[in-house]
């Protein structure tokens, strides 16, 4: 057994003694307490002491030796003591916890000069507290000098030790407190106090060979304490350990359901037999390693005394916390999860809810405010209600918060129930406190309470009455890994529904005499269940897998599952519900987890994956998909197909396996030039072309491929040669700036016409705009124009073509045009590389997917607001040339004047004429920067 | 001394690809899947696998190959930061020790679409061996939006 190990075990014992310490406080808080209590308390200062020395934690030995120290005499004369020495005590049991907080967490640093400060400050505290008893303090002994009685019992202890490791000394160090034998067990007793906390530490003696004890002094006769019950009653378990096993326990659930299965369908009456064995023991099994995990609630609950008193203090009020049911037991996870939810909750009540000494007796109520919280099983989960007997919540504030948020519409909030309109405070940053405290009110935390709980599946309900109370509940499930749940089935797939949100199950005949049927409120199913207005979803819509087209609610009998997601019911309409199952809840992949519909998947008893429903996802999914309808059958007016934009592109090789294309409107000509045409101007390959120079670029080089002669084409260039004929290399000359620029090529292929969905993920190299697909391969795109501008610049540096470059038109040079542009374009890639040109030109740019929404814009803006409307002329909804009219047809001045540009990947005369009738000032082509600049700016200099 | 490493090896497309013996857990034939809805059209679905749920994902639509896909395919199921894949091929090799010193940077003839995945090739006789890293599938997945 290692340092490590052990220390980890010491810090384990230390957490208990504190929390054994701690509730020995509160006791002698509140009157004179009996000798019992105090002789504990000393002792554990005493076991602790000595345990930190022996790890060489001196620091931690020290104080506790102080407090040991001071405790002396009251420990030999009970008395009530005052609040100034309590104060005292909590402080310095604070200093310990901070110093063991720090060296668990391997931290080195010293506390000397905090404990220099607090020591000497206690000593002198102690000393006017007692100064009237009988023994004088000492308060000057250096800490190691004196051996106390445990030192030498350690030592002595020592010599007796069985089962060492012998190579470590270390190990016999730790291994001292360890007294297996003799001394201790006659002298054990029970301190009663201490069975509060049922004990729930299993410990394994993993580490081979010792048996970690307790340390258990043994002070002048007086009964020896165990913090924890006997010594042979508890033993510790890393928590590691009992997840694998309640793992284990899980997969052996499911195949115990599938020997169930089997068996149900069998004849063979031993197997049957066998099976039923198995079932009673797995379940038995199941249930105790489930107990294993579970610890009373108590053991979280009960920090919150000590919360309160400091609560109480900080703000000046009196509050009395008051528990019930604190053996209640909770997975060990999930005590942990609600650990910080809870003692949000709390500080709330005591900040918000309970007023001060004065207000309460004003109205009434008995001075000191009153926080009780109980907690009891009930339906297979566990609640947890926390309720103050304060001022209760302020419906109208929060009402007139939430209006202000944008939560609720003043007409809505005048029809909602109490209970919808406190549940409005667990949304994110709401807070109605006037002030910020530094306990609460900032606003951060109801909202994270909230979706805490209901990561672990619970559910948190407020009520209130006011100037009464409020109650906060919450409701948490006994345990995460197995889950029982619904069956169902929607086509041939089966899915598994958690039971904990579900409501009721109803079968509607749906036929035309019954008296319960399914109808449609504006387009959207609903039933009525015992007089409220249920929403009905399909699953199978929902989950797209609705091929019959069939509509559910047309169909004679209708499955309603009733389920509850975030306080609203809803119904999930399904083909068949099956059965009711156990079932373990493995988690999906993280890439899966984004599928807002699945909450994990399980393995039914047959074998097979069955994927467990998520309802607050599929209740969003629905939402959404009612939205999308909406938008659709709006479109469906304007346009029946979705608007793709279709575009001639060009298809050639460079070499390699890939296809590219550039889009053919960028294409000046093509041409092929005789290899021994091409010269060298500088670095720079040109061909003499028409009375100027034509640079050519060769787009593989751009690109980084090496040039790949592969054996054909070299045989085939052989050939050539031999035959006298040149190589003729294929070359596409576009403009930009007012110049011709050749882009080399190895292929031309051919001409066609794209439907241009450019997927635009590749994005990642200068000169690729994405890919298109195009007879099933995939094409890149290459960004032509930019190839040629990073060209440009490279000669312009470089100061290759110093020349010609007067030529060169430099949009730059002249005065900066800039302007406010309204946008409106519906296919994302266009309407961001748009963007981008007119951004980099220094153009603000507003841009809408949507005409309609983008006319509203305008119309909601200041006259003038926009410089210039641009828009596209293919899209759902409102196309360009109703966005056009609707513009010019608005009667304001403005609207009448502002400039228009259409943009378009294809244009015919008729189109022209059409848009221009609409309104537009002119045609332009999306793909061909310069001319779009140069088009937005003539319009914006008129 | 030259230095030597394993492959688990199998074919997609009549093409062979590689994966480091470590990272595969099993090959496996065709097992019944779960589909998923509203699932990339990548994952074919859940697999049961003794117990452990494993996701389905079909190396064709990563790879974006445009062939048909055979009847049968056959399962490789490696582990990737803790999840179980099973990776769908259509026939599996054999485990291939290959030579550091074959080993090159995969060329640029190979499409975009399958090079991504790739880490490099080794030649073996007459024949290439396209290693896959898991990792980045994984990554890829990861990172395409649902």
């Amino acid at each position: 057994m290692d340092t490590e190990e052990a220390k980890a075990e010491f810090f384990g014992e230390c957490d208990e003694i504190l929390q054994g310490v701690s509730s020995d406080l509160r006791i002698i808080e509140k009157g004179v307490p009996e000798s019992n209590v105090v002789d504990a308390l000393y002792r554990n200062m005493h076991t602790l002491k000595g345990s930190a020395y022996l790890f060489g934690l001196n620091e931690i030995g020290d104080v506790a030796h102080a407090m040991e120290t001071v405790l002396e005499p009251l420990r030999r004369n009970p008395k009530a003591v005052t609040p100034d020495f309590l104060d005292s005590l909590y402080r310095t049991i604070d200093l310990i916890e901070k110093i063991i907080d720090a060296r668990r967490n391997g931290k080195d640093s010293s506390f000397r000069a905090e404990i220099d400060l607090l020591l000497p400050r206690l000593i002198e505290i102690a000393s006017y507290e007692f100064s009237g008893s009988a023994e004088p303090i000492r308060d000057d002994v250096p800490p190691r000098e004196v051996p106390s009685e445990l030192e030498i019992e350690l030592r002595a202890a020592q010599d007796k030790i069985v089962r060492i490791q012998p190579e470590s000394k270390v190990a016999a160090q730790a291994s001292a407190p360890a007294p297996a034998s003799s001394p201790a067990p006659s002298k054990i007793k029970e301190v009663p106090k201490n069975s509060e906390k049922k004990s729930m530490h299993l410990v394994t003696p993993e580490n081979s060979g010792s048996n970690i004890q307790k340390i258990e002094p043994d002070n002048s006769g007086s009964p020896a304490a165990v913090a924890a019950g006997g010594p042979d009653q508890t033993i510790r378990v890393p928590v590691d350990l009992l997840d694998k096993l309640m793992n284990l326990v899980g997969e052996l659930v499911l195949v115990r359901n599938q020997v169930l299965q089997y068996a149900s369908g069998t004849e063979d009456l031993e197997f049957v037999n066998m099976s039923q064995s198995l079932d009673v023991v797995t379940s038995d099994l199941q249930g105790e390693v489930m107990k294993t995990r579970m610890q009373p609630i108590g053991s979280v609950l009960n920090k919150f005394h000590r919360v309160i008193r400091d609560i109480s203090r900080d703000l000046g009020k009196n509050i009395e916390l008051v528990l019930e049911g604190v053996e209640t037991e909770l997975d060990k996870t999930l005590l942990e999860a609600i650990k910080d939810p809870l003692t949000h909750i709390v500080r709330n009540s005591c900040d918000h809810g309970l007023e001060d000494a004065a207000t309460r007796i004003a109205s009434g109520k008995d001075e000191t405010g009153t926080l009780t919280i109980r907690s009891f099983h009930e339906g297979g989960q566990v609640v947890v209600e926390i309720q103050d007997d304060g001022k209760g919540l302020n419906r109208e504030k929060i009402v007139e918060k939430a209006i202000e948020k944008g939560l609720v519409s003043a007409d809505a909030a005048e029809n909602i129930s109490d209970r919808e309109a406190y549940a409005m405070i667990f949304n994110p940053g709401f807070s109605t406190a006037e002030k910020v405290s530094a306990v609460s009110g900032r606003g951060v935390g109801l909202d994270v309470v909230k979706t805490n709980i209901e990561k672990i599946g619970g559910t948190v309900d407020i009520q209130s009455s006011p100037g009464k109370g409020t109650i906060t509940q919450l409701k948490i499930p006994l345990t995460l890994a197995i889950v029982p749940a619904m069956v169902v089935r929607i086509g041939n797939e089966k899915f598994a529904i958690p039971q904990v949100k579900l409501v009721e199950l109803v079968r509607v005949e749906n036929t035309e005499g019954s008296s319960s049927k399914i109808e449609l409120l504006q387009g959207n199913p609903i039933f009525r269940l015992r007089g409220d207005l249920l929403p009905l979803v399909s699953l199978g819509d929902v989950l797209k897998t609705n091929d019959s087209g069939k509509k559910f609610y047309e169909q004679e009998t209708v499955n309603i599952v009733v389920l509850k997601a975030e306080g609203e019911q809803f119904g999930l309409i399904v083909d068949e519900i099956l059965d009711t199952a156990d079932i373990v809840v493995k988690p999906l992949s993280q890439f899966l987890k984004m599928l807002n519909t699945f909450s994990g998947a399980t393995i039914m008893g047959d074998g097979s994956v069955a994927l467990i429903l998520d309802v607050a996802g599929i209740a969003q999914q629905a939402d959404l998909n009612i939205e999308a309808k909406e938008t659709k059958k709006a479109g469906e007016g304007a346009k029946n197909t979705l608007c793709r934009e279709d575009s001639d592109f060009l298809f050639f090789e460079l070499g390699t396996t890939s296809k590219y294309g550039i889009p053919l409107c960028l294409v000046h000509r093509l041409e092929e030039f005789k290899k021994s045409v091409i010269e060298y101007s500088g670095e720079q390959r040109v061909v003499r072309y028409r009375d100027t120079i034509l640079p050519i670029i060769s787009l593989a080089s751009f690109l980084g491929f090496e040039n790949i002669e592969s054996e054909a084409d070299l045989k085939e260039q052989e050939k050539l040669r031999n035959a006298g004929v040149e190589e003729a290399v294929p070359v596409i000359v576009v403009q930009k700036r007012g110049r011709n620029f050749g882009i080399e090529v190895k292929a031309i292929i051919d001409v066609s016409s794209v439907t241009v969905e450019i997927d635009d993920s590749v994005r990642d190299h200068v000169g690729i705009l994405g890919n298109v697909i195009h007879e099933d391969e995939v094409v890149v795109v290459v960004d032509v124009l930019g190839v040629v501008e990073s060209e440009i610049q490279r000669m312009i540096s470089t100061g290759t073509d110093s020349s010609d470059s007067e030529d060169i038109l430099d949009v730059t040079a002249s005065p900066k045009v800039t302007g406010r542009i309204l946008f409106a374009e519906d296919t994302v890639f266009f309407q961001r590389h748009v963007k981008k040109v007119l951004i980099d030109a220094g153009y603000q740019v507003d841009a809408f997917d949507n005409a309609a929404i983008a006319y509203n814009q305008l119309k909601k803006s200041a006259p003038n607001h926009y410089d210039l409307v641009l828009s596209d002329i293919e899209m759902p909804q409102m196309n360009g040339f109703e966005f056009a009219r609707a513009i010019r047809g608005s009667g304001e001045a403005w609207f009448k004047s502002i400039p228009l540009v259409a943009i378009t990947t294809r244009f015919k005369q008729r189109d022209i004429e059409e848009g221009k009738e609409a309104g537009f000032n002119v045609y332009m082509e999306k793909l061909d920067s310069d001319k779009l600049l140069s088009g937005v700016r003539q319009q914006l200099e008129k | 001394m030259a230095t030597t490493q394993q492959f688990s090896t199998f074919y997609l497309a009549d093409r062979l690809y590689g994966i480091p013996v470590m990272r595969v857990q099993e090959v496996t034939r065709a097992l019944s899947m779960t589909r998923v809805p509203l699932a990339p059209a990548y994952v074919h679905g859940l697999i049961n696998l003794r117990g452990q749920i494993a996701t389905a994902i079909g190396l064709r639509d990563l790879f974006a190959t445009k062939d048909v896909a055979p009847e049968e395919h056959m399962n490789v199921v490696c582990n990737i930061n803790g999840h179980l894949f099973s990776l769908l091929v259509d026939k599996i090799g054999d485990v291939m020790e290959v030579d550091e010193a074959e080993f090159e940077r995969a060329p640029d003839t190979v499409p975009v679409s399958i090079k991504k995945f790739m880490s490099g090739v080794y030649k073996v006789k007459g024949d290439l061996l396209s290693i896959i890293n898991v990792d980045q599938i994984s990554e890829e997945i990861q990172n395409k939006k649902v």
